[in-house]
């Protein structure tokens, strides 16, 4: 059982390189064709759309959830104490 | 191209678990590495820009479950010769209270946390490099964090990947108890995509391995055993944790000057909690000065497997932190933004900022009972609280 | 305590991110640069149409901007200074604006005292048909009407450049 899992890990690793290759070549060949071009990100440019417009703001909310949780990590406040114990 | 292979990873079944996560990440990282570097031998064209020049100033609120904290917080960036920025930004709590949690140290306690970070952000064509510390200092827990984040851009910036790192040091000590001093470490690794779909929508994955090592423990807390309290610090946690954070998050911008978000996150970690968090967010213009935006946020948790509000064996490992509980928590709230001045010396811009937001929470399997003359009602779960938090702060950028 | 992570799932999300990156790999395709300049008509902020083809013979600096893009803004004051220092016999210099509410250009052209054409490409066919490839994008056009330069974001010492790239073509 052992060995098939193995094997298996090992082909996916395997083909883990060989597209991890072929991505490479093909980027190094030709330019991305970006689908939404530069200069039609005027709303993606707006303030408005961004994740973290207020910073700060958002600093401290997630340090207030974080403190109460318990739960961390991916794309939320990060380090620090807790002033909580 | 010369392709490094990962690390053979086919670890058996029985290797510490510990062990089998930071070999998975390993895996992961080396992953993103490579991509990273096959991405760094092609030119890009669409430059990659430094983050706003901004300015925060501001004082925050929050009164709940029996506490208070309240201080300032600020935060300022400023950019030089086009590629280099720092930052720096000081937050002070002060607080105040006698929740259950800290009811068990000391009746009533008053407290101050200050936190400095410090940062640097140097970019060169597409990559947007950081470093950062920070450092929080309270009577009875010290910490340090440092950050190390690189973000790159690719596919006329269609495609945005990043991957950070923190190492963090924490001191942990007792108000009550002089002799008292133990460590944490803290590591995490991040890996992050983001990208534009249409010209109105952009998407991002994150994702975040936390691992934690040295005295987890609520240093105060006790728990309970067949309703006898086991004593001040009678909490026990195993000495490691590691936790992954998966999130997804979209943003759509409408034609009426509006965007919306929509968020979600899935946490777990050896200690078996288990959390589910879904975020949303709606901002609108209003005129040339005005911006209204409007959250709410749903977060879901199952208790960490050694956590019990009245334990009836004694257990290798035992906790009755309400952070490891079983809970459900809801929050609503709003901030108006007011564009005060535009133009004016050298600030493009100046906003006044105010944000309330209404937090719930509702424990499934927390009573909380802190007190021995109460002990009786253990069991009888259904604790809950509710706080309301209050930011107001102004904004300039240069 | 359980063991929460499969070795497989993190391979999967790994693979499901290569996949997504060679598809888009694979869908690019290399563009041929035009050498020629592709002529257009724009109307301009004061109203009347401008042509590229009327402008041969003189060299003509094409600037591609919008007031949502930071780097264009900071151009500008500098693009005034350039455009100055030329002589106008010889030298034309036109800003593409891409704003989708042209109000918003005029007004940011107003304040920066914007000295040269502003023309408005609301199609967007012009940015499309020059393959326009980042915010800004500064393109000088020689006398015969060939594309010769392609300046792509503004950034220290762009004017400089720019100004080092009219004088060969002047020489010319």
């Amino acid at each position: 059982m052992l060995n098939i899992v193995k094997t298996i890990s090992k082909l996916i690793l395997g083909l883990k390189v060989i597209i991890l290759a072929s991505a490479c070549s093909s980027f190094s060949i030709s330019d991305i064709e970006p689908w939404v071009a530069p200069y039609e990100r005027e709303y993606l440019a707006d303030p408005i759309m961004s994740f973290n417009k207020d910073p700060l703001s958002n600093k401290y909310r997630q340090h207030v959830f974080n403190t109460r949780e318990g739960s961390r990590g991916a794309g939320y406040a990060h380090g620090g104490g807790c002033g909580c114990n | 191209m010369k392709v490094q292979e990962a690390p053979d990873t086919h670890t058996v079944e029985a290797v510490a678990v510990t062990k089998v996560n930071t070999m998975h990440s390993l895996t992961f990282k080396l992953l993103l590495l490579l991509i990273m570097f096959c991405m760094l031998g092609n030119s890009f064209v669409f430059a990659e820009v430094l983050p706003e020049e901004r300015a925060d100033i501001g004082y925050h609120y929050y009164d709940g479950g029996g506490v208070e904290v309240d201080g300032v917080t600020m935060l300022a960036r400023k950019n030089f010769a086009g590629k280099y920025s720092v930052y720096g930004g000081y937050h002070h709590d002060s607080i105040s209270g006698a929740s259950p949690d800290v009811l068990t140290g000391a009746s009533e306690y008053d407290e101050d946390r200050d936190e400095f970070t410090i940062g640097g952000t140097y970019l060169r064509d597409n990559t947007l490099m950081d470093l950062s510390y920070t450092y929080s200092d309270e009577d009875d827990y010290e910490s340090n964090t440092a950050s190390f984040d690189v973000s790159h851009e690719m596919f006329g910036a269609m495609t945005k990947m990043n991957i950070g790192l923190s190492i963090g040091y924490d001191d942990v000590y007792r108000n009550d108890l002089d002799t008292f001093e133990e460590d944490l470490d803290r590591y995490s690794f991040r890996a992050g995509i983001s990208q534009v779909l249409t010209k109105t929508i952009t998407m991002q994955f994150d994702y975040e391995a936390t691992v934690e090592e040295g005295f987890l423990n609520n240093p105060y807390r006790f728990v309970f055993l067949n309703g006898v309290s086991l004593g001040s610090g009678s909490e026990e946690y195993p000495d490691t944790r590691t936790g992954q954070a998966y999130s997804l998050k979209g943003i759509k911008y409408w034609q009426h000057r509006a965007s919306s978000s929509l968020g979600y996150r899935f946490y777990r970690d050896t200690w078996d909690v288990r959390s589910h968090t879904v975020d949303l967010n709606y901002s609108q213009y209003i005129g040339n000065q005005w911006v209204v935006d409007v959250f709410g946020r749903y977060y879901t948790q199952d208790k960490a497997d050694f956590y019990s509000d009245n334990f009836t064996t004694r257990l290798r490992y035992m906790a009755r932190d309400k952070e490891l509980s079983s809970f459900d928590s809801f929050a609503v709230g709003g901030r108006l933004r007011y564009d005060v001045f535009k133009d004016y010396k050298f600030l493009r811009t100046g906003s006044l900022n105010l944000a309330v937001e209404y937090l719930d929470y509702d424990y499934d399997d927390y009573s909380g009972i802190e007190s021995v003359a109460e002990v009786a009602n253990l069991g009888n779960s259904g604790y809950s609280f509710d706080a309301t938090t209050i930011q107001f702060y102004f904004s300039a950028w240069f | 305590m359980k063991k929460i992570m499969d070795k497989r799932q993190i391979q999967i999300i790994g693979l499901v991110a290569l996949l997504l990156i060679s598809f888009v790999g694979a869908v690019s395709f290399a563009k041929i640069k035009a050498d020629s300049a592709p002529d257009f008509t724009l109307k301009s902020a004061s109203g009347n149409n401008v042509r590229l083809s009327e402008l041969k013979g003189r060299i003509v600096m094409l600037n591609f901007w919008a007031t949502w893009c930071g780097p264009c803004a900071e151009e500008i004051p500098h693009l005034n200074e350039l455009h100055k220092s030329l002589d106008p016999y010889d030298f034309e210099l036109l800003g593409i604006n891409l704003d989708e509410d042209q109000s918003k250009a005029i007004h940011l052209a107003k304040k920066l005292k914007m000295n040269f054409p502003v023309l408005f490409d609301i199609e967007k066919d012009v940015s499309r048909s020059f393959d326009i490839k980042a915010m800004p994008t500064t393109i000088i056009i020689d006398r015969a009407g060939k594309i010769r330069h392609v300046n792509l974001g503004f950034k220290k010492g762009y004017i400089e450049k720019y100004h080092r790239q009219i004088q060969a073509l002047r020489k010319e």
